[in-house]
């Protein structure tokens, strides 16, 4: 397995990386387009971009954006509001979300005073969906995936709201699939590719699961004929900004987000508040791909030059090696303890020295350089894990 | 039972695929023996020299003859198409199986360039052009009277019927689409790489 | 005039070029495929690109791939196929045309004449990936990684036997809409018969049917956006 010279990623990346002959990877020349583009040029084109879907819309709401409360997406809110449009955000409760997950999310449509719909899924539906995906890929978050990519994509179609915009596209951040420059566009063809890693919904019903296909069209992207000709883009803001997340996430601290202190990486702002992100889903991404999530941090810093090769190595090395605490998951998919101990034995057995038998305490036992030092603090740690709140009911 | 001829032409794996998708009971066959009683569909693409030299390998013309003589139908398409005719100019000129009669055959599509014609052009037909053929679709899984869309061409050699004749429905310029005689269609277009409409097109007349 | 689709495909991913030289991910055939046959494309190239710092060992397996592929759209395939032997894998593919470079740019007249006989004479296309130099167009030879001088004899050859040509601007690969039409000019093969790729775009597109070329095929751009040909054009 050959990795990448420079950010340590390996080239059995999931979402498909190239190395070109000095090692050097796609993500990583792509990351470099930054340092040559005239942003505020590229701003300018999505400001015109914006205002001619703004003067044409019908719509009450000038665009949609898809929230799971991440800083983020207080970054990304932020900037359209500063673009002068109103926007509708649109959320799906993905079940996984702590106690900070949930100050988070309302705390984001609280603060900027948003306009906002959260959709609540059939619970049972969701979680029969969570356990045909752990059997058949060992993944837990596919169904959650699905549903935030189309369910904003309905409200969209619905309400004949033109745009939807989102703060990063992942494939170009972490990879280099597309240069900025091709300023792309979100489409069924990339939710499939990259948010579902081509798996149809078609192969969650059927064959043991037992879900009706007419109880997830939520899960299933509009039709490209009902969506009609050019009627809905999906735009990208890190194809008209720098994209620098762990510099921005850390600046919206000062609009109430909460960080979280994780034990599996340095990064407190990505997906804090996601019971599932750091836990069972981290592991879950060893076996599947080789690594995890902390090599994409590292790979991101690196190429930001906050983190040397060297010392990225050394830090994945040693992250990679903290233990995960995933029993509230099985409980919390009411998985019974014989199921949990077939689980681990028969799927996990080659990591099951990093499964941790109590929930993990993070500590600050890893040596990291200071410039990542100063964007890191302060974090909160969760007082709980998969918190169902939904409907009214308060913590 | 639809039948698709596949000794080696790389159509008779996309009409396969194209009607696994619209979910008709078919078979690739490669042995006379496993031919039932339907609809053999001819694929072809290449020269006519090449196919008969590979329809020869196992006798299958006189086969094909007579499974058309005893009642069931054949469509021919592209190449498919062309050897049902009574003869062809390609490869230095071919006696064809002249199924279709009415004395049609294959000629240079562009004689003066040789340049293929592969292009999408607009087509249309109409149950009742079925009707007066004598064309009756065995699974009749469309209800629409008539279909209007467009198809895919890609071939150097047409058959021309040169008199107007209720029989063809043209392609382009004098050659013809799509010709229905006694039983035998024959399809100069790709309806298994014309996308919805071609899927539409099987629906119509399958 | 058709508008189709250009795909880069190797050990079995599909992938996107720029400026021939940067490499970058796109997908699983079989997804890519699936949406290109949504969108109506007019027709989808397949290449294999086989330049000189690529080994040709992935070809069988390339072309297993290739064989369980579905697609309701016309497919031209192409890249590394170099002699007789590899000729019998292509048969009972699901492709309709393939295009061959070097094949053409060596005059490699057995091959491409056995090649005719198996799969027709419109089933026959030259790929030429061609540069500019000094006013003197370079075609890129994929046995020795470099560009020669697209010469007479490579010109007669081609018009001969090629039943349409594909003119890749090399230099323009993956940016938008700009297509150097000089090349046209100074490779001189009629327009009917030329498929242009590399640069394109709206206007590039919108001149290319003024002067009656045959087809275009955008690289990479198609599934950068919904729906972008019928969007865009």
């Amino acid at each position: 397995m050959t990795t990448c010279s420079k950010c340590n990623y390996p080239s059995n990346h999931p979402l498909g990386i190239t190395l070109n002959a000095s090692n050097i990877c796609s993500g990583c020349f792509t990351h470099d387009e930054k340092y040559e583009i005239d942003w505020n040029v590229r701003k300018e084109i999505l400001l015109e971009m914006v205002q001619n879907y703004k003067k044409n819309s019908k719509s009450f709401y000038d665009c949609v954006i898809p929230v799971t409360g991440d800083a983020e997406d207080y970054h990304t809110i932020k900037i359209i509001l500063d673009l002068g449009l109103n926007p509708l955000v649109v959320s799906v409760n993905d079940y996984f979300l702590n106690d900070i997950g949930w100050h988070n999310l309302h705390n984001l449509i609280t603060y900027f005073d948003l306009d906002s719909l959260l959709y609540n899924p059939d619970i049972k539906t969701y979680k029969e969906l969570v356990t045909t995906s752990l059997r058949k890929y060992n993944h837990g978050m596919w169904p959650s995936l699905a549903l935030r990519s189309a369910f904003p994509v309905h409200v969209a179609k619905q309400r004949k709201i033109p745009l939807i915009i989102y703060g990063q596209n992942q494939s170009i951040e972490q990879v280099g699939k597309f240069s900025h420059y091709d300023e792309v566009q979100s489409s069924h063809w990339s939710r499939i590719e990259h948010d579902l890693f081509g798996i149809n919904v078609k192969e969650m019903c059927g064959s043991g699961g037992h879900v009706d296909p007419k109880d997830i069209s939520y899960y299933v992207y509009p039709k490209l004929e009902k969506l009609g000709k050019g009627f809905l883009t999906g735009l990208y803001l890190n194809n008209y900004f720098l994209w620098d997340p762990l510099a921005q996430n850390y600046k919206t601290l000062k609009y109430g987000f909460k960080s979280q202190f994780q034990n599996s990486t340095f990064d407190p702002y990505e997906r804090a508040g996601n019971s599932m992100y750091y836990g069972f889903h981290d592991l879950s991404k060893q076996i599947r791909c080789g690594y995890r999530k902390i090599n994409d941090h590292v790979a991101r810093e690196i190429r930001h030059k906050r983190i040397t090769t060297k010392d990225g190595l050394s830090i994945i090395n040693q992250f990679s090696q903290k233990p995960v605490y995933i029993k509230d998951f099985f409980n919390w998919l009411d998985i019974t303890d014989s199921g949990y101990k077939w689980f681990l034995q028969h799927r996990l057995s080659e990591i099951s020295h990093l499964i941790s038998d109590t929930p993990v305490i993070p500590k600050d036992s890893i040596l990291l350089p200071d410039k990542i030092k100063k964007l890191i603090k302060p974090r909160q740690k969760a007082k709980s894990s998969f918190e169902i709140f939904s409907k009214g009911i308060s913590l | 039972m639809i039948n698709i001829l596949n000794i080696g032409f790389s159509n008779a794996v996309s009409i396969g695929n194209t009607l696994e998708d619209l979910e008709y009971p078919y078979k690739l066959i490669t042995k006379k023996s496993e031919l039932q009683d339907g609809i053999l569909i001819l694929p072809g693409v290449g020269s006519i020299g090449n196919f008969k030299k590979d329809m020869n390998k196992a006798n299958w013309e006189e086969f094909i003859i007579d499974y058309h003589k005893s009642g069931n139908k054949l469509i021919g398409i592209c190449l498919g198409f062309q050897a049902l005719t009574k003869f062809s100019e390609e490869s230095g000129g071919t006696k064809c199986m002249n199924i279709l009669k009415k004395d049609i055959q294959t000629n240079y599509f562009d004689k003066v360039k040789r340049k293929s014609h592969t292009s999408w052009k607009n087509f249309s037909i109409s149950k009742n052009f079925l009707e007066i053929n004598n064309w009756a679709p065995i699974y009749k899984r469309s209800k629409k009277k008539s279909l209007s869309g467009r198809v895919f061409y890609n071939h150097s050699f047409a058959v021309e019927h040169k008199s107007k004749s209720s029989i063809q429905i043209s392609g382009h310029n004098n050659f013809s689409g799509l010709i229905v005689n006694k039983n035998a269609m024959g399809i100069q277009f790709h309806p298994e790489k014309s996308q919805n409409f071609g899927k539409e097109l099987f629906r119509f007349i399958l | 005039m058709r508008v189709g689709c250009s795909i880069i495909f190797i050990n079995g991913y599909c992938y996107q070029s720029y400026n021939w030289k940067i490499i970058r991910p796109l997908g699983a055939l079989n997804n890519v495929l699936s949406f290109l046959d949504s969108y109506e494309v007019d027709e989808i190239s397949i290449t294999r690109p086989i330049r000189a710092d690529y080994e040709n060992k992935s070809y069988e397996s390339d072309i297993e791939i290739i064989k369980k592929s579905c697609s309701n759209s016309p497919i031209s395939f192409g890249g590394g196929i170099r002699n007789l032997h590899q000729l019998k894998y292509l048969k009972g593919l699901p492709i309709e045309r393939f295009h061959f470079s070097n094949a053409f740019i060596h005059l490699n007249k057995n091959l491409i004449q056995k090649s005719i006989n198996m799969f027709g004479s419109q089933a026959i296309v030259a790929s030429l990936p061609l540069k500019i130099i000094k006013k003197v167009p370079y075609v890129f030879d994929g046995i020795s990684g470099n560009f020669v001088y697209l010469s007479k004899e490579i010109f007669n050859f081609v018009s001969q036997y090629a039943d349409e040509i594909i003119l890749i601007d090399t230099d323009n690969e993956g940016l938008n809409d700009v297509f150097n039409f000089d090349l046209l000019e100074l490779a001189n093969f009629p327009t009917n018969k030329i498929i242009i790729s590399g640069g394109l775009g709206p206007k590039v597109i919108k001149k290319a049917k003024s002067i009656n070329i045959a087809s275009c095929l955008i690289e990479n751009k198609v599934l950068h956006k919904e729906n972008f040909i019928k969007r865009e054009l």
